[in-house]
């Protein structure tokens, strides 16, 4: 199984994106995407932002569970108390492991909007942001 | 939420809105001469009046042409769907959804160029053989002025003209048109119940023995409006679609026979209005088809039915919903009763029993359902479901939206509602995205996806909309691009047989897509998705912070890829520029590099093509990073100087304070550069090209506000990947202050544009508003990349004309001068005046030399005693190098002219250099109005050797006393006082006068490798001047002895005075006195200004020169010797001092007394003598008291025998007394009478202790001794 997570900031800009595969089932943590799909993979969660953004007025919680597919896939999204949207793009339903993943992932985002030389929508370029968003799919997904 | 405002008139319908199939398709098509945009204005008009009422039909009054009667349904309506192509691609799905089929023909005429009526007539005749499917042909002749019975034929309808015509009248038209429709319905009816089989769309010719045309495999895709021009689209018999009874079918077949031709009735009900009738037709059919498990034409059954139960609903007539559609659970009795809200849920079911219908038919070969009409079913519904969800429920608005696609008013909708109802639709969009697209060509698949992008812009989701219509790009490039290949082919099979690359550019001019077809073509889309998706397509202006980079770069390809396949080289040129303005750090070298050749090649072709206006700007805002002045010695710079009191001492007399820190710098004056009128000016531009690839600027020019000036017009290549300097005139054409903030650009293939320069890439940091969601943050994303914080002015003035002087020759040999030191020196420098018509005056000169550097390090030495920093500062400020001889006020180099300045040199020590800097400009006497000048410099510099020449090697000071040993040699030499009587003599000193002189030891050196002859000056008296003069032998130190007045009346206590400018804060001298001696003299402050006051008053006394006239070649050297090199200590001050109290003594004449010198007296022992002490007062202050001591000692004696004189003399009275209040300049005497006892020598000196208040008063001591012998 293969996942693409996008952190969408508040001016349809990618904070940050990344491609994983799942640890589960012998799963190597690569992502298994092909050709085709992966270039399609940002266009489709940039579409679900439309749901996203209607679905956010709609619920108090802000893990938004599955909002939108696309054939087989799923998109699963968090909206953020700031107008961060985190997407994930994922091929079966697991809400329950996702919204745990989203939470972890907030919280690692929040540490990394705490940075004075971080400010909103800019892109997150740092190494160790990126480790651990690694290392929490490979815990949960 | 609401959809696109649109006119509602003449937009064409919606051709997947609900009730689509139940339109009757009429093709328009231009007949004779008619131009475009009239043509349209025609099909406009057409549309206008598509809805007409059954009840305004005329029925046909012949009886076998009843079956479609407008009578059976007034209520109803017959909805036309205008054409202008032969949609021949689905030809196919004619049978089974007949509402494909053109069941009319019109061709539109415009009367005001039809010459010959009877010409038309033949074109009647083409159309029918043209479309022979087709039910009725006519012509419709626009602006007609006839009557209708004035035309040959019937076939022929007159439309007046649109001013002279009631709105009716068109509608007319198209009523008496549907009733000859009608009438011909009955035809095409009995045809099909006369079948003896109807095939599915899909089936082949193996499953029946009749010709069966399954699809159209050739794509037609290109049908123009004016079809009749190109070649004619394949039509298909319609005897090649129903086949005629054979003579062996099944029951089952037949039953499925008479389903089928039952449901095409129903079909033809439904286009004729007769909606009762046609779900009344529909139903049976179904009936009979779901018995024979015809799944394709039960589902077609299906949809006819909801469609009709739409329409019904619309219409406002109550039907009973059939219950084949309800739902198989319960079929309860108050559900057949007609309950709106029910319908609108029963529709998606409907809807979802067809699709499963659908799914099933797939199962059987020849009866499976096409994609298209799959997808389109699915759409249909998206769309009903879509206008009930903007209409807020099952609303008449919504009713009328789905059957007439009618714009829906805005509503407001409970939220909670709205998002239920929206992402219902959602689902539905879904699972049409759904449909695999893989076996469909492009215009179905553009279909479908169109279909699905509308619903999803009408629910608002415009990313959404952005994704499917990139879907459908990257759908149609494969597409098109094997379309074109096959055209391509074909043609080259006739010209040539291999095309390679660059010939693309060339083959492809003859179809390139013209630019009127931009406006809602294809093309349209694409700036509809890059707007989406954050690349702002007009604003060229600014940079958006919106959207996702990596997809904004991936869009920007596909919509050059789209409109490489097209082709359309505008598209190319627009989106490449665009590419590399958004996204160009994102690509390769070999993507720039390709995207810029295709960019030329594109460009070259639109050119070719005659596209002259290109509207997309230089990609790079930040081409211009800088522009600077250059700054040659070519060039002659003016600078500003202020004429009058108040400019030029503003810095100074502003306040109290010398230095205010407040004050305005006027740094920012000082910097701007100054221009002279009608003189070009060199800029250098600094251009960067960030790319892979060389820049071709066509033209470049320099844009500024302010004066007008005209600019050098330069074209350049930029090499890759640099920052380019790039040289550029500019002459200014009227005085005033000039800025210049850009360039004019054109670059190859852009528009021209005015860029700024930004010398910096400032960081694009838009207002956060994190709260701003969805597209409208694009709005607040925006962030002007030309906003004044980045940009940069040059600020030029442009200032009169001025003249340029040159120098035309210096009367020095390769301007360099060998002086020594203290020698003076003129030359001349001859100014030569350059411009034509501007002479020169107000000339001024400014000297600077070597030896200004060094002095003023000197200065800043901290540790410089006040008297030495006197003398550093006369050196800088008095003793100057270079002096003009000549008075400028005088000079004048007229235009072409020229002028002779002569420049005085002085021999200074350390000068090796000098420059003269000489200003001119031409302001008259008369300009006394000015308050600045500007003026241009000149700088001369010549080389300056100084050599040493006489050098004062030391000195000392020698008092003249009366008390010199009177030895006299025994061979007749003179002695010591005759030499110094001899030496009185020559310089003209009495030997009374002689203690009112001293004598000065001067030591001079002659370090020239010539003799020198050197003359001292002393002045002595007010008009004795005693001069000096000896011969010095190079390398020789002669000792001069130069007598000198001694000095009084000179007051110590006036501070050292310092010949620098003014400072504000000046060091206490209290703090050095109480320190621990740091001062380097050595000396109490007292003590040093006494030295200095009595030096500088000497100084004044003498004077040196000394002359060459051996060596020099170019006539005599003579020179100053430099005296101030004297150093004197304070006890040589002592000596050339006159005491302000002077004390003397003296014996009162008598007889027993012989005088053998001035103070060397013989007595007698034993007789009467009386010691005179006078005491004289040279005090500044008025007067003078103190005590007169007289102090008797023996001579030659030590110390403590010498005082032992009591019993020695008598004195008559005391040896200390007061003498009070000696005025200045008074002597006072005072006697004291004594008898000396005892033989011997003895010394009297007296002195002099002044009393004052307090304490310390000075004391001061008898110059001579007074000695007497006594025998």
């Amino acid at each position: 199984m293969s996942f693409y997570l996008a952190i969408i900031g508040t001016k349809d800009n990618a904070v940050y994106d990344l491609e994983f595969g799942t640890y589960r089932q012998g799963g190597d943590g690569r992502p298994k995407f092909s050709a085709d799909m992966k270039q399609l993979c940002p266009f489709i969660v940039h579409s679900s932002l439309d749901i996203v953004e209607e679905m956010q007025w709609n619920t108090n919680v802000m893990h938004l569970k599955v909002i939108d597919k696309f054939y087989n896939y799923l998109i699963s999204s968090y909206m953020t108390a700031g107008n961060i949207k985190f997407l994930l793009l994922h091929e079966t339903r697991a809400d329950d492991v996702i919204r745990q993943f989203f939470v972890d992932l907030y919280d690692l985002y929040v540490k990394a909007l705490m940075s004075p030389f971080y400010s909103v929508d800019q892109p997150i370029t740092s190494a160790v942001f990126d480790q651990r968003v690694k290392m929490l799919a490979k815990k949960y997904l | 939420m609401s959809p696109q405002p649109q006119s509602v008139v003449s937009t064409p319908l919606d051709s997947l809105s609900y009730a689509a199939p139940s339109r009757i398709r009429a093709f328009l098509c231009p007949v004779g001469l008619v131009s475009r945009p009239r043509f349209l204005g025609f099909v406009s008009r057409l549309q206008d009046t598509a809805i007409i009422r059954l009840g305004d039909v005329t029925p046909d009054p012949r009886p076998e042409r009843v079956m479609f009667s407008p009578q059976g349904f007034p209520d109803g309506f017959v909805v036309y769907n205008f054409v202008t192509a032969i949609d021949s691609h689905h030809a196919f799905l004619e049978d089974i959804e007949l509402y494909r089929r053109t069941l009319a023909v019109f061709g539109l005429a415009d009367y005001n160029n039809i010459n010959d009526l009877t010409d038309l007539q033949i074109v009647i005749g083409a159309l029918q053989a043209q479309h022979p499917q087709a039910l009725i042909h006519k012509v419709i002749l626009f602006d007609c002025p006839l009557d209708q019975n004035e035309l040959p034929s019937v076939d022929f309808i007159c439309v007046p003209p649109k001013r002279a015509s009631r709105i009716t009248s068109l509608r007319t038209t198209l009523c008496d048109l549907t009733s000859a429709l009608l009438a011909e319905l009955p035809l095409l009816a009995k045809a099909f119940q006369a079948a003896d089989t109807i095939a599915s769309p899909l089936a082949r010719d193996d499953d029946y023995d009749s010709v069966m045309l399954t699809s159209s495999a050739v794509a037609h895709s290109r049908s123009s409006p004016a079809g009749s021009t190109g070649s004619l689209p394949s039509t298909i018999n319609k005897d090649n679609r129903i086949s005629y009874p054979l003579s062996h079918h099944t029951e089952r077949q037949r039953m499925r026979r008479k389903g089928r031709s039952m449901k095409m009735i129903a079909n033809m009900y439904l286009l004729a209005g007769r909606t009762f009738d046609a779900l009344k037709e529909y139903n049976d059919a179904l009936n009979v088809l779901k018995g024979v498990n015809d799944h394709l034409w039960h589902a077609s059954s299906l949809e006819g039915i909801g469609i009709c139960m739409v329409i019904l609903a619309h219409i406002g007539v109550p039907f009973v919903i059939p219950n084949a559609v309800l739902p198989p659970v319960s079929p309860s009795s108050e559900k057949k009763e007609l309950v709106q809200p029910q319908l609108l849920d029963l529709l998606p079911q409907m809807t979802s029993t067809i699709l499963s219908l659908y799914n099933r038919s797939q199962n059987f070969p020849g009866e499976s359902v096409p994609q298209i009409t799959y997808a389109e079913t699915i759409l249909r519904t998206t769309n009903l479901l879509a206008c009930t969800t903007l209409a807020g429920g099952w609303t008449s608005a919504a009713r009328t939206a789905a059957v007439l696609s009618r714009p829906i008013p805005d509503v407001s909708i409970p939220y909670s509602q709205f998002h239920h109802a929206k992402m219902n639709v959602m689902n539905w969009i879904s699972a049409a995205q759904a449909v695999r697209l893989d076996g469909v060509d492009a215009v179905d698949a553009a279909r479908i996806l169109t279909g699905v992008a509308a619903a999803c812009g009408k629910l608002g989701y415009f990313r959404k909309r952005g994704f499917v219509l990139r879907q459908l790009v990257i759908e149609l490039i494969p597409r098109i691009f094997q379309a074109r290949q096959v055209a391509q082919n074909h043609r080259s099979l006739v010209s040539r047989s291999d095309v390679d690359d660059d010939e693309y550019w060339e083959d492809n001019r003859d179809v390139h897509v013209q630019p009127q077809d931009l406006d809602s073509g294809v093309l349209a889309v694409l700036s509809d998705i890059c707007t989406v998706y954050g690349i702002p397509v007009d604003s060229t202006s600014e940079v958006s912070t919106f959207g996702w980079q990596d997809v904004k770069t991936s869009i920007l390809k596909t919509c050059i890829g789209l409109c490489q396949v097209m082709p359309d080289f505008v598209g190319i040129v627009r989106y490449t520029s665009m590419l590399f303005r958004f996204s160009a750090e994102d690509l390769s070298v070999d993507e720039q590099l390709t995207l810029i050749r295709n960019f030329g090649n594109a460009y070259t072709a639109a050119r070719s093509m005659g596209v002259q206006d290109f509207e997309q700007e230089y990609w790079d805002a930040y081409l211009v990073r800088d522009i600077a002045v250059v700054e040659s010695s070519l060039w002659a710079v003016p600078t500003l100087v202020p004429l009058d009191a108040a400019s030029s001492n503003r810095s100074d007399s502003s306040g109290p304070f010398i230095y205010n820190p407040f004050a305005k710098k006027g740094d920012e004056e000082g910097k701007r550069h100054l221009f002279v009128l009608d003189e070009p000016v060199e800029f250098r531009v600094i251009l960067q090209n960030p790319f892979a690839f060389e820049l071709d600027i066509l033209t470049m020019s320099l844009v500024g506000t302010g004066t007008s000036f005209s600019s050098d017009v330069i074209s350049l290549v930029v090499p890759p990947r640099k920052l380019y300097p790039a040289s550029i005139y500019l002459t200014p054409t009227s005085t005033g202050v000039l800025n210049i903030t850009g360039c004019r650009f054109q670059v190859l293939g852009c528009k021209e544009t005015i860029l700024s320069i930004t010398p910096t890439q400032a960081a694009v940091t838009p207002p956060i508003r994190i709260k701003n969601f969805g597209l409208d943050a694009r709005s607040s994303s925006m962030v002007k990349i030309r906003s004044p914080t980045f940009v940069k002015h040059v600020a030029v003035e442009v200032v009169p004309a001025l003249p340029v002087l040159r120098v035309n020759r210096i009367s020095l040999p390769h301007s360099s001068l060998m002086l020594l030191e203290g020698e003076r020196r003129r030359f001349v420098i001859a100014l030569g005046n350059v411009s034509e018509t501007v002479p020169a005056t107000s000339i001024s000169l400014k000297f600077t030399d070597s030896t200004t550097k060094s002095l003023s390090a000197a200065l800043q030495e901290d540790f410089r005693s006040e008297s030495d920093r006197y003398e550093i500062e006369m050196f800088l400020h008095k003793r100057a190098a270079l002096r003009c001889v000549t008075d400028l006020n005088e000079i004048k180099v007229p235009a072409n002219g020229e002028a002779e300045i002569e420049v005085e040199v002085l021999g200074k020590r350390g000068l090796t250099s000098a420059s003269i800097e000489i200003s001119y400009s031409n302001v008259f006497d008369s300009d006394l109005a000015l308050t600045v000048m500007y003026v241009r410099t000149l700088a001369l510099d010549i080389n300056v050797t100084v050599n040493a020449s006489i050098e004062v090697a030391g000195c000392d000071f020698v008092p003249f006393s009366y008390d010199m040993p009177m030895i006299r040699t025994g061979d007749g030499q003179a002695t010591t006082t005759d030499i110094l009587l001899k030496f009185l003599d020559q310089v003209g000193i009495q030997f009374e006068q002689m203690d009112n002189y001293c004598l000065m030891l001067l030591d001079l050196r002659n370090s020239w490798p010539s003799q020198l002859a050197v003359e001292l000056d002393s002045r002595t008296g007010a008009n004795d001047i005693h001069t000096v003069k000896k011969v010095i032998q190079p390398g020789h130190l002669t000792r001069l002895l130069v007598p000198i007045r001694r000095i009084s009346d000179i007051d110590t206590s006036v501070p050292i005075p310092s010949l620098a400018p003014p400072k504000q804060f000046t060091r206490s001298a209290v703090k050095s006195l109480s320190g621990n001696g740091s001062r380097k003299s050595g000396l109490a402050p007292e003590v040093e200004r006494t030295v200095f006051w009595y030096r500088e008053e000497l100084l004044k006394v003498l004077d040196g020169r000394w002359t060459d006239n051996i060596s020099a070649t170019d006539g005599l050297r003579r020179g100053a010797v430099e005296l101030r090199a004297l150093k004197i200590s304070p006890q040589m001050v002592d000596i050339i001092r006159v005491d302000d109290v002077v004390v003397d003594l003296s014996l009162a004449p008598s007889e027993y007394i012989r005088k053998s010198g001035k103070y060397h007296w013989i007595v007698e022992a034993d007789s009467f003598l009386t010691l005179v002490a006078s005491v004289t007062s040279h005090s500044t202050s008025d007067s003078v008291s103190g005590i007169l001591r007289i102090q008797p000692t023996l001579r030659n004696l030590p110390a403590s025998i010498a005082l032992d004189i009591n019993r020695r003399i008598l004195f008559n009275g005391i040896l200390q007394m007061p003498v009070v209040d000696i005025k200045s300049g008074d002597t006072r005497r005072v006697e004291t009478d004594f008898v000396v006892l005892v033989r011997g020598e003895y010394e009297f000196v007296a002195s002099f202790e002044e009393t004052t208040a307090g304490f310390g008063g000075k004391r001061y001591i008898g110059r001579e001794k007074l000695v007497i012998s006594v025998n």
